[in-house]
C-alpha cells in the first residue's frame, strides 16, 4: 500500500466491498468529503482511504462523473438564481451517464450526497424529477413498479382532497 | 441440499473479481429459457420506489425541481408516498424553489393553502375580479404593497394635476387619502410593505405616512434636485440627485425621523467624468436590513458597434449608510437599440419587486415613448440584473414594455379591435383590452385573463402604459382610462351592500368615487 501511493497525483481508495481504486487525486477531489479529508491529511496519506458507504460498482460510476468533469470550475456559492431553469436542462452527457437502472440511480444519489459532490447530486435529483414529470399516478406506479396499497375508497378521498392540483 | 451447497461456495469468493468470474461461468452454463427468466427476474428487481426509499432530504431536492402542485397530486400513488409527500419538508422545498416565501414553522394545513394560491396564481385562475369604474378621476402611477394599491387622481379637467393620493385595502375593501399641507401637485410616489412616500411640486418636502394613511411625517432636503431618484423599502426612506460638483444621497427613517446623508465625487467608477442635469439620472434600490444602498446610473458605452447604434452601459454601485463604496458593477445594453433616450427617467426610476426574495424590475428608455422603453430584471442576492425570462427568452436582458410579472408568471396588456363592432370606419370602432397571462417556466401557453371593451370615444392611450399592470402573489392589478380591473387570488374581498344575481356581477358604489362589482371565477375572462 505505501509503495502504492508513491506518486502524489493518485490517490488510494477502498470500497464498501474491499475493492481497492486508484484514481486521479484532481478527479477524486470533485467529492468535497475526500477532498477536505486529504486536506486534513496534508499529504500523509500512506493508506488507502476507507469508503465505507459506497461500492465498488458505484464508486467507479462515480469517478467517471468525476472524471469528465474534473475541469469544472467549482460550484458557486449561489446556485440557486438558476433554480428557475428547473429539471428540463440536463447536459447531455449527464443525460446519457444516467441512463441506467433505478437501483443504480438510487446508489449513486445515495453516494453523491454521501461525498458531498453537489452537482452529480442535482443531476440525479433531475433525473428522477424528470421521471416524475407529468405523469399521472397511474403511470408513475408503472415506472417504479409500486403496488397501490389505497383501497379505491381510500384512494378516491385522497383525490377529491387534491383535485384542485390536477387541472392544469 | 445441491442448491446451498453452490450458494455455500458463491459465498466463500471474497473480491468482487472472483464472484463475477464465478457469475460469468455460471452464465455460460444457462439454458436460453434459463437466461430468459433470469432476464425476466433480474429487470423487475432494478426498479426502485425511489420517492419512498431516498432520504427525505433528497426527495424534497427532487421534488424542488417540479410545479409545486406535484407533491398533493401524487399522493394518492401509495402510502409511502403519500406519507413522504405531505411531509412539510419536501412541501415547504417545494414552495421556496417555486418562489414563494419561507414558511419555516408551516403545518401541512398551512402549506397545502399556500400550494393552492400559487396554483391559481400559475395557472391563471382567480377568485375574483374587482372591476372599479370612477366617474371622473384618471387613475395615475399605480403602486400595489401586499394588500394595498395606492394611486394619485388626476381629475378629467386637469390630466396632470394630482393632488390626492389613494390607498385602497383590497381585501378589507376600505379607503385611506392622504394629501400634502398645502394640497400640492403630487409628482412621484413610492411605497413599501409598511409606508408610502411623496414628493410635490417645486418643493423640497417629502411626506412619509403607514398604509393606512395616519402619522403623516415629512422631511426635507437641500435642494429639489435631490428628488431625482426616489426609493423605498421598509421603514426607509431614500433620495437621491447628481448637483454641480458630486453627487448626493440621503437616506431617512420613518420610525426614528433621523436622516444620513453621503456625496458620491465625480471621478469614481459610478461617476467617472463630471455631469448634472437632465440628460443624467439616477435609480436607487435600498437594502435597510443590511444598511446599504445601490446607486445606479447609465452612460454611452466606449466604443459604438457597427451600425451607429447607441449602446449604453448601467453603473451601478453598492454603498454603505455612510458612503462606503462596497463594490461597483456594470452591464452593456446591447440588443436594444432605442436607448438614446436618457435611462432612470424620474418617476420612472423605480425599483418593483417581482417576487417575495429579492428580484425587482426597473424602466429603463423614454418616459413618454413607451414602445421605445422595457423593463430590465435586477437580483439583489448576486447583486446583478438577470434574465426576465430565462426559459423562454434566454440571454435577452430586458422585456417589452406592456409586459408585467411577478416571480415567473408573466402578463400583458394589449388593446385588440373587437370583431362584432357594428360599424366598419376604423376610427368608429369599438376595441378590446385584453389581459393575458402567458404561463410560466412550466409550459407558456397564453391564457386570457380579462377583456374589456372600450366606447369608440374612449381614447386609449392609458392602455398601453406599461404601468398598467401591477402585481403581486395576491393581485394582479390592470388600470385603464377611467377604471381599474383587480384580480384576486387568495382573498374574497366582501363588499358590503352589494345588490345582484349571485350567478353573475354583483354592482354597488365604490365610495363616492365610483361603481363596483365583482364578477365571479367561472364567468371570467369576462367582457366587461
Amino acid at each position: 500500500m505505501a509503495e502504492a501511493s508513491s506518486d502524489k497525483n493518485m490517490i488510494d481508495l477502498t470500497t464498501s466491498d474491499n475493492a481497492p481504486i486508484k484514481v486521479e487525486r484532481k478527479v477524486v477531489e470533485r467529492s468535497i468529503l475526500i477532498k477536505n479529508l486529504l486536506e486534513d491529511l496534508a499529504g500523509e496519506t500512506t493508506e488507502a482511504i476507507p469508503i465505507p458507504n459506497v461500492n465498488e460498482a458505484v464508486m467507479k460510476k462515480v469517478l467517471e462523473w468525476c472524471d469528465h468533469h474534473k475541469d469544472d470550475p467549482p460550484a458557486t456559492q449561489d446556485d440557486d438564481s438558476d433554480s428557475r431553469k428547473k429539471s428540463t436542462d440536463i447536459d447531455e452527457w449527464d443525460q446519457k451517464f444516467m441512463q441506467v437502472d433505478q437501483e443504480m440511480l438510487f446508489e449513486i444519489i445515495l453516494a453523491a450526497n454521501y461525498l458531498d459532490i453537489k452537482a452529480l447530486l442535482d443531476v440525479g435529483c433531475k433525473t428522477v424529477a424528470n421521471m416524475i414529470k407529468g405523469k399521472s399516478p397511474d403511470e408513475i406506479r408503472k415506472t417504479f413498479n409500486i403496488q397501490n396499497d389505497f383501497t379505491p375508497e381510500e384512494e378516491e378521498q385522497i383525490r377529491r382532497e387534491n383535485e384542485w392540483a390536477e387541472d392544469r | 441440499m445441491a442448491t446451498h451447497a453452490v450458494i455455500a461456495a458463491f459465498r466463500r469468493l471474497h473480491t468482487n473479481d472472483a464472484r463475477r468470474e464465478a457469475v460469468d461461468a455460471l452464465l455460460a452454463e444457462l439454458t436460453t429459457h434459463e437466461r430468459r427468466a433470469l432476464h425476466t427476474a433480474a429487470a423487475l428487481c432494478f426498479h426502485c420506489d425511489l420517492v419512498a426509499r431516498l432520504p427525505l432530504e433528497l426527495v424534497a431536492h427532487v421534488f424542488a425541481q417540479l410545479d409545486p402542485s406535484t407533491p398533493f397530486r401524487l399522493q394518492r400513488v401509495s402510502r409511502p408516498w403519500q406519507r413522504v409527500l405531505r411531509s412539510p419538508h419536501v412541501l415547504r422545498n417545494s414552495l421556496l424553489s417555486a418562489g414563494a416565501p419561507d414558511l419555516p414553522a408551516a403545518d401541512y394545513a398551512v402549506l397545502q393553502r399556500h400550494a393552492k394560491h400559487l396554483h391559481a396564481f400559475r395557472h391563471a385562475k382567480p377568485n375574483h375580479c374587482l372591476a372599479i369604474a370612477l366617474h371622473t378621476q384618471r387613475p395615475a402611477s399605480p403602486v400595489l404593497v401586499r394588500d394595498t394599491l395606492v394611486w394619485s387622481a388626476r381629475t378629467a379637467a386637469n390630466h396632470d394635476d394630482s393632488r390626492v393620493l389613494y390607498l385602497f385595502d383590497i381585501s378589507t375593501c376600505t379607503l385611506h387619502t392622504l394629501h400634502g399641507e398645502a394640497r400640492e401637485t403630487i409628482q412621484h410616489v413610492v411605497a413599501s410593505e409598511r409606508i408610502v412616500a411623496f414628493t410635490s411640486s417645486n418643493s423640497t418636502l417629502c411626506y412619509v405616512a403607514d398604509l393606512q394613511a395616519r402619522n403623516r411625517k415629512k422631511f426635507r432636503v437641500s435642494s429639489p434636485a435631490l428628488f431625482q431618484a426616489l426609493a423605498c423599502r421598509e421603514s426607509s426612506v431614500a433620495c437621491a440627485g447628481l448637483l454641480q460638483d458630486h453627487a448626493l444621497v440621503y437616506i431617512w427613517n420613518y420610525d426614528t425621523q433621523q436622516g444620513t446623508s453621503f456625496r458620491i465625487d465625480f471621478g469614481t467608477h459610478l461617476l467617472p467624468y463630471p455631469r448634472h442635469g437632465h440628460q443624467h439620472r439616477l435609480a436607487l434600490l435600498l437594502q435597510p436590513q443590511h444598511e446599504r444602498i445601490l446607486v445606479f446610473t447609465d452612460q454611452p458605452s466606449p466604443s459604438l458597434p457597427s451600425g451607429g447604434k447607441h449602446m449604453r452601459t448601467i453603473i451601478y454601485s453598492q454603498y454603505t449608510y455612510t458612503g462606503d463604496c462596497i463594490f461597483s458593477s456594470q452591464m452593456a445594453l446591447d440588443h436594444v437599440d432605442h436607448l438614446s433616450y436618457s435611462t432612470f427617467q424620474t418617476p420612472n426610476n423605480t425599483f418593483f419587486p417581482v417576487d417575495s426574495q429579492g428580484k425587482f424590475r426597473v424602466m429603463i428608455g423614454s418616459r413618454h415613448l413607451h414602445t421605445a422603453a422595457c423593463w430590465l430584471q435586477f437580483d439583489e442576492r448576486p447583486n446583478m440584473f438577470t434574465e426576465p425570462r430565462p426559459s423562454t427568452h434566454p440571454g435577452q436582458m430586458y422585456t417589452s414594455s406592456h409586459l408585467s410579472w411577478w416571480n415567473d408568471t408573466f402578463f400583458s396588456s394589449e388593446i385588440l379591435p373587437h370583431d362584432d363592432a357594428s360599424s366598419s370606419d376604423q376610427s368608429d370602432q369599438a376595441r378590446v383590452s385584453v389581459l393575458t397571462q402567458l404561463g410560466t417556466i412550466h409550459g407558456s401557453e397564453d391564457k386570457p385573463l380579462l377583456l374589456f371593451r372600450h366606447g369608440p370615444c374612449v381614447a386609449l392611450d392609458a392602455t398601453v402604459d406599461p404601468f398598467a399592470i401591477v402585481a403581486n402573489d395576491k393581485y394582479v392589478v390592470r388600470t385603464l382610462t377611467n377604471s381599474f380591473h383587480i384580480l384576486c387570488y387568495q382573498t374574497s374581498p366582501d363588499w358590503p351592500s352589494l345588490s345582484g344575481n349571485p350567478d353573475s356581477a354583483k354592482h354597488g358604489r365604490f365610495f363616492d368615487m365610483g361603481v363596483v362589482s365583482i364578477v365571479d371565477s367561472p364567468h371570467m375572462p369576462h367582457l366587461i
